[in-house]
């Protein structure tokens, strides 16, 4: 493939990643950002960059129009949206096309079809490949139609928002009586953070297992699955752990998953990387949940147990090339588990921002981190809290386990609070362990309980911050340590080559 | 130099005292020990017999907030003197620009006028403490808009002895 330049409207880590991949196969990666990323690490590493707006994502990375001007101004040939963002904007998919750019993606209507979760539900159900949980075919609003429709599913039923995701306009309901007023908050949810509160409802299955299989499709026709990752760990509807394979589902269910999420994406004619998200319940029965027409954040642990490169694979796709490797050269070879590493507070789970004082992460065997902290670094107000992706590989779960925490004590992150602590502790949560956890594992099988310092450490920071004060007191809050490249050194050091 | 540090409101006294480049401890009464500890920038190491302690110390002003892996620890840090002065004064010291006596004395000769402009290191006055002439100085440029002492008079550690304002 001729080199191309490639436009990569996102930002944090997936910029960095999806460059990576621009760079590996000789293409230029560019970037976009808002007024609060001029200093960010994609902006840094691209081959050109342009600002896009302000703050607030909806006036910059979401602003359409500003990210196709700046994929002319930087001559990009092709765009990646990453996730999130516009990556699973029709009208965006659109617009990058009747530019006359590539979107790095499906097509409009593959996204408008599937993206929309009702048309994907009603799509599915005319395919027949994948069963739907019981629920509503039209999005609604109006909240006595809904409880009519609630009724008739039977409690507990879920509230999902008809345009959502990532758990807003999300709410569970066990029981008629609560069920209007629900009904109301995850309306205007929606209507918030969507600007659309129709939603649609679904029965609520019991000890879910969310579990995805990860498709990719070329123009010509070939499809493959690079099998499933079990997410169950999730905090407000949000994951924040992925592994694969699923240390729960049975060989048989995994091929029968598997191979219907194909024969779907195949009668949709989809192209590009995507990924089913299935419910399965205790029995190992499983229902389409939903269709993500994008690559997803928790992509790496697919990337470790298959040995693809997942990014270079859309590329290639999206340039009209084959698939660079057929069903029968994939197989799953040992296990990983990625921790969504979030600057959140562990205890209620909310978002920080602030200045990142000191950060330093694990390497070795079977590591891989994805970030885009330096030191120094301002975490911005605007944007997703998720701040590094920490993916381990081990050649089974158990050592894959043992690496994680090793991996997890090794990362430091100082200046904001972090959700470190929560994953050192579920990797210690016997239900975790057990490889049998429902997506109720936080709050029912698991709660987060802050540790205090023992009292060694407690003695040993009182007399690091009495000896830090000390210094200040003496030597001025601003001296700094001699400098490492000191010109003494460098002649001493040249002196000693002689 | 004694520090009392308050960790969820319980206060710790840490007397840090540096002999040949190495500091030596005296925690909370215990018998005072010497100790190997390293830093660079925030990032702080201290080795010690059970092993080795790691931390990100942020320091603003009096809050310090230390980084270790179970979360973080927010201290507060008061030096002896900085706790003398405030007990004196009867509130915090939080603004350097006025000129405070360090140790008691008497002081000798006015060498400012109130009004004058002042520069930064400017002798003020001297001040007669353990049988040595020690000229006060500004620490910031200014205007002197008081001077708060007469000569002759003797003065205790904490005394406020001039008042400058900024220079804008």
């Amino acid at each position: 493939m001729k080199p191309k330049r490639i436009l990569v409207a996102n930002r944090g880590e997936i910029a960095l990643r999806v460059m990576r991949a621009c760079r590996e196969m000789g293409h230029v990666p560019l970037a976009i950002y808002s007024k609060a990323d001029r200093s960010s690490l994609h902006v840094t590493k691209s081959d050109g960059a342009v600002c896009v707006g302000e703050g607030p994502s909806i006036h910059s990375y979401l602003d359409i129009d500003a990210v196709i001007k700046a994929a002319k101004t930087l001559k990009a040939d092709a765009i990646h949206p990453g996730y999130g963002f516009l990556s699973e904007k029709a009208e965006f998919a659109k617009a990058v096309a009747q530019a006359g750019l590539v979107f790095v993606g499906p097509s409009a209507e593959a996204i408008s079809t599937m993206g929309d979760k009702v048309m994907a539900r009603k799509t599915m159900e005319k395919l027949g490949h994948l069963p739907l949980v019981p629920g509503t075919k039209e999005g609604l609003s109006d909240e006595n139609e809904a409880f009519k429709a609630a009724k008739q599913i039977g409690f507990p039923v879920m509230i999902k928002a008809l345009a959502g995701g990532g758990g807003r306009g999300m709410r569970v309901v066990n029981s008629e009586d609560e069920f209007i007023n629900l009904f109301r908050r995850a309306f205007s949810e929606a209507q918030k953070a969507f600007g659309d509160g129709r939603v649609y409802l679904e029965k609520y299955v019991t000890s879910p297992h969310h579990i995805e299989v990860q498709i990719i499709a070329d123009a010509h026709g070939n499809v493959v699955h690079l099998y499933e990752r079990e997410c169950s760990v999730q905090r407000r509807h949000q994951k924040i752990i992925e592994e694969s394979p699923s240390p729960f589902i049975s060989a048989d269910t995994r091929k029968k998953l598997c191979e219907a999420a194909v024969k779907a994406v195949k009668d949709i004619g989809y192209v590009n990387a995507g990924t089913i998200e299935m419910l399965v319940d205790e029995n190992q029965n499983f229902y389409f949940m939903e269709m993500n027409t994008r690559l997803q954040v928790e992509h790496p642990v697919t990337e470790w147990i298959t040995g693809r490169d997942l990014v270079k694979e859309q590329l290639r796709v999206a340039f009209g090339e084959k698939l660079s490797f057929r069903q029968e050269d994939l197989k799953q070879n040992g296990h990983a588990i990625e921790f969504r590493i979030c600057a959140e507070d562990p205890e209620k789970f909310l978002p920080q921002a602030g200045k990142v004082t000191g950060v330093s992460f694990p390497g070795g065997i079977g590591i891989r981190v994805d970030s885009h902290l330096y030191r120094g670094y301002e975490i911005p107000v605007f944007y997703d809290s998720m701040v590094a992706k920490l993916a381990v590989w081990g050649k089974d779960r158990t050592e894959a386990i043992a690496r994680s925490r090793a991996a997890l004590l090794d990362t430091v992150m100082n200046g904001v609070k972090t959700n470190i602590p929560v994953h050192l502790q579920i990797l210690n949560n016997p239900k975790f362990i057990s490889g049998n956890y429902t997506t109720r594992l936080i709050g029912e099988d698991f709660n987060y309980e802050p540790k205090k310092p023992s009292a060694e450490d407690l003695k040993m920071a009182l007399i690091s911050t009495a000896v830090a004060a000390y210094n200040r007191e003496y030597r001025g809050p601003d001296r700094r340590q001699p400098t490492e490249n000191s010109l003494w050194k460098r002649v001493g050091r040249e002196e000693g080559l002689r | 130099m004694l520090f009392y540090i308050n960790y969820q409101g319980e206060e710790y006294k840490v007397r840090i005292e540096q002999k040949d480049g190495q500091y030596s401890v005296c925690f909370n009464g215990e018998p005072e020990t010497s100790v190997d500890i390293s830093f660079y920038g925030n990032d702080c190491t201290l080795l010690h017999e059970k092993g080795v302690f790691h931390a990100n110390i942020v320091g603003d002003k009096t809050d310090y907030t230390v980084w270790i892996p179970e979360g973080n620890l927010s201290f507060t840090v008061e030096s002896e003197y900085r706790r003398i002065v405030g007990l004196l004064r009867g509130q915090n010291l939080n603004t350097e620009n006025n000129v405070y006596s360090k140790m008691p004395g008497k002081i000798t000769k006015i060498t400012a006028k109130e009004g004058d402009k002042i520069e930064k290191g400017q002798a003020i006055l001297v001040m007669e403490a353990m049988k040595m002439e020690n000229e006060i100085k500004a620490l910031i440029d200014g205007e002197l808009k008081r001077i708060c002492v007469k000569e002759g008079q003797a003065v205790e550690t904490g005394t406020l002895l001039a008042e400058i304002v900024p220079e804008e």
